[in-house]
């Protein structure tokens, strides 16, 4: 019987499986089953079907993790949109068409955070499920480009005289 | 065969994490939905915040409903994740999309 670290660890039980090649893929496909259950819970059709009729059922572990790198990006978003409300109200009194832009443009990079949250859970879950690599993180970097400007704005908008 | 489908991190169900960080995610999106409608409409305050209070207590209870449901079902041995899907992520999209629109609005009119 092979016994996987850390399912040892989370208490989890294997019966013997084949050796895993290097990096982790057997077969041309990921090894990312750690824990699974008997499968007795099927309910019907999940939502959304673009996800869940592909590929079988992947490590909940895994898809839980998921879900929560999802919850972070929808945060990130939320933080986004109050900053928007913050600086809305910080000029409400001598309102300057560089504040607005610059809250407007966090409403805008806060939507598209969201949308990237979405479609990377809605990747991500595509990839555990048909075994395949998981997407790589060039888009949550133009995110991050995206943030660092605004910051700059922030800046450029909290030097500048107010005329 | 894997035998253990109960508290798989010491004290705690796979799932654990996941409700908690749902909550915690609702909770900041209705805190920025009722700033946002304060400032809005200009409500009266009191009674917002008396409004967001219940809201978060429908929240918390169900959480507590949903981890019920994860309890019972990872002790009956059903897969997690086959009894869930996306209906949550979708969910919390959209409303955020609607907090969104709110936010927009108040940049734009006040």
């Amino acid at each position: 019987m092979l016994l996987d670290a850390g399912a040892v660890m989370r208490g989890v039980v294997h019966e013997a499986r084949p050796p895993v090649a290097a990096g982790g893929y057997r077969d041309g496909v990921a090894d990312n089953e750690v824990m699974d259950f008997d499968g007795r819970g099927e309910r019907g059709p999940r939502y959304p079907r673009g996800v869940y009729d592909v590929g079988r059922e992947p490590d909940p572990l895994y898809t839980l993790a998921n879900e929560r790198t999802y919850l972070s990006w929808l945060r990130f978003a939320v933080t986004l949109l109050a900053a928007a409300v913050a600086i809305d109200r910080l000029f409400l009194e001598h309102p300057r068409f560089g504040s607005e832009i610059l809250a407007l443009g966090l409403v805008v990079i806060a939507f598209g955070t969201c949308g990237f949250g979405v479609l990377r859970w809605w990747a991500t879950e595509r990839a555990l499920r048909l075994r395949q690599p998981l997407p790589g993180f060039g888009a949550p970097l133009l995110g991050i480009a995206a943030i660092v400007l605004v910051g700059v704005g922030v800046i450029v908008l909290v030097v500048t005289p107010r005329g | 065969m894997n035998t253990n489908t109960e508290k798989v991190w010491g004290e705690q169900y796979p799932f654990e994490r996941n409700d908690l960080q749902r909550s915690m995610t609702l909770t900041a999106l209705g805190g920025v939905f009722a700033v946002t409608l304060i400032l809005l409409v200009h409500v009266d305050v009191a009674a917002v915040v008396g409004i967001s209070l219940v809201c978060a207590g429908v929240v918390s209870a169900l959480a507590a409903a949903s981890r019920h449901r994860y309890v019972r079902e990872t002790r009956l041995g059903f897969g997690i994740l086959r009894t869930r899907g996306g209906g949550f992520v979708i969910g919390s999209a959209l409303v955020f999309c609607v907090v969104g629109v709110f936010v927009v609005l108040l940049v734009m009119l006040e």
